[in-house]
């Protein structure tokens, strides 16, 4: 087998709390090769979303910690990265769809500028170009290239 | 090219004209727009509405009561007061906004790196702001005004400066109500860095508070201001202000009236303008509950 796109190894994720420790994730492995689709399944609280969240270093800090453990994406290991490649990987390599889209669009823009906003941050591209693209991708993946949703703002959208 | 530019941004106008039309139906938002927009229409038209010069001195015609020559009277050295009012407005209006714009937009980046860094970072730069709300806003002011020199831009400058921890406040507080939101997150999970957050989605979600703030600052501004030039480190002398005339139409209050009222009463109307104005943009402007 050739090298694993994303391995993760003996990753513990804690919660420093009032309350005390919350260890969300203890000794967690993991392997994803190229092409590979994984889905990960368990109850409430089980840690699915930290562990996703730690993929990208999202750990709001403080409370949380990863305290031990490494992610290698394509060998190189995420949690010692500078933040300018992190910045890299994040949206472009590695992205996040997070489960409530309501609120994870800002409600004071319109949705079509937002994915374009994606575009702008890892291309060298200005609005123009960026909005093509963005009108490429859309007919690509079948959406309306200007739907009512794509040029309204997010409130006004039905949810999910 | 322009039928190019009505085509690519056809969103935006409709937004604007939807905008404009929720500005027609909202009584008092109209009601503030008309009482800036008749301030703004006499400051630039000043020298075709009156045939007074506001700095002549006529000696003969010194205090005279309203009458249909001098509407609003003259002053203690005979110029028409009310010429001196429409003329006074360029200067009134241009510190408000001035003062407004400076201390808007320092504040706001101030608090948003504040907020949204946090820590050390936030601490050092709250208390200096609080430094600064800490003397009573007239005193520092003068202080600062004095030290620059008696200019009216230099009072622009010190008035600016004072009210720059009202925004930065204000705008901190609305950044760490705003920066748990999960489209912050979101955001970072598609690589944005942190300027880039609290350009686009920060500050733009603070800007109607901001604009509601801005408007009761800007009275403020032009009463602060109108203090200044009472001592003469604001406007200078013969220059036709609002609050100078209130000041020094003080003195004349008790036998002619009309001296002080008038520049008062503009003021007063002025900054009760911008107030529903800005308490009505808020409502029209905020994504939130628009409609």
């Amino acid at each position: 087998m050739t090298d694993p796109l994303l391995e993760i190894k003996g990753l513990s994720v804690r919660f420093f709390t009032y309350q005390g420790i919350v260890r969300a994730l203890e000794e967690v492995d993991l392997t994803i090769g190229r092409g590979e689709i994984l889905g990960l399944v368990g109850e409430t609280g089980c840690g699915k979303s930290v562990m996703a969240r730690s993929v990208l270093r999202l750990i709001p800090d403080p409370p949380g910690k990863i305290s031990h453990g490494e992610i290698l994406f394509k060998g190189e290991d995420i949690l010692k990265l500078r933040p300018r490649r992190l910045r890299e990987i994040r949206g472009n390599d590695i992205s996040m769809i997070f489960q409530e889209p309501m609120s994870s669009l800002n409600p004071v823009f319109r949705v079509g500028n937002q994915i374009q906003e994606v575009i702008m941050l890892h291309q060298k591209v200005d609005r123009r170009r960026a909005r093509g693209q963005r009108w490429r991708c859309s007919s690509r993946s079948r959406c309306p290239i200007r739907s009512r949703f794509s040029e309204s703002i997010p409130t006004s959208c039905p949810g999910g | 090219m322009w039928s190019r530019y009505r085509k690519e941004h056809q969103w935006q106008i409709k937004e604007l004209l939807f905008t404009l039309r929720l500005l027609g139906r909202n009584p008092s938002a109209l009601a503030g727009f008309l009482i800036i927009a008749a301030m703004l229409f006499m400051a630039v038209f000043a020298p075709v509405l009156t045939s007074y010069n506001p700095v002549r001195i006529s000696l003969g015609e010194r205090l005279t009561s309203p009458s249909s020559v001098h509407p609003f009277g003259t002053d203690e050295l005979g110029r028409d007061i009310l010429s001196r009012i429409m003329y006074g407005a360029r200067i009134s209006l241009r510190i408000g906004i001035l003062v407004v714009l400076i201390a808007g937009g320092f504040g706001a980046v101030i608090g948003a790196i504040s907020g949204y860094v946090g820590k050390r970072a936030d601490n050092l730069i709250m208390r200096v702001m609080d430094v600064i709300l800490s003397f009573p806003p007239l005193v520092l002011a003068l202080a600062l005004a004095a030290a620059l020199g008696p200019d009216l831009n230099n009072a622009i400058l010190a008035v600016a400066f004072v009210m720059i921890p009202k925004f930065a406040r204000l705008v901190r507080g609305e950044t760490l109500a705003v920066k748990e939101r999960q489209f912050i997150a979101a955001a970072r999970a598609a690589g944005a860095k942190g300027l880039w957050i609290i350009r686009h989605h920060i500050l733009p979600n603070c800007l109607s508070s901001v604009i509601v703030l801005a408007t009761l600052v800007l009275g403020e501004a032009i009463l602060i201001a109108a203090s200044l030039s009472f001592i003469g480190l604001g406007a200078q002398p013969p220059t036709p202000e609002w609050g100078a005339m209130v000041s020094v139409g003080r003195k004349f209050l008790m036998d002619q009236w009309w001296y002080a009222t008038f520049p008062g009463l503009f003021i007063l109307t002025t900054v009760i303008g911008f107030n529903i104005l800005g308490d009505a943009l808020r409502d029209i402007l905020d994504p939130r509950i628009r409609r």
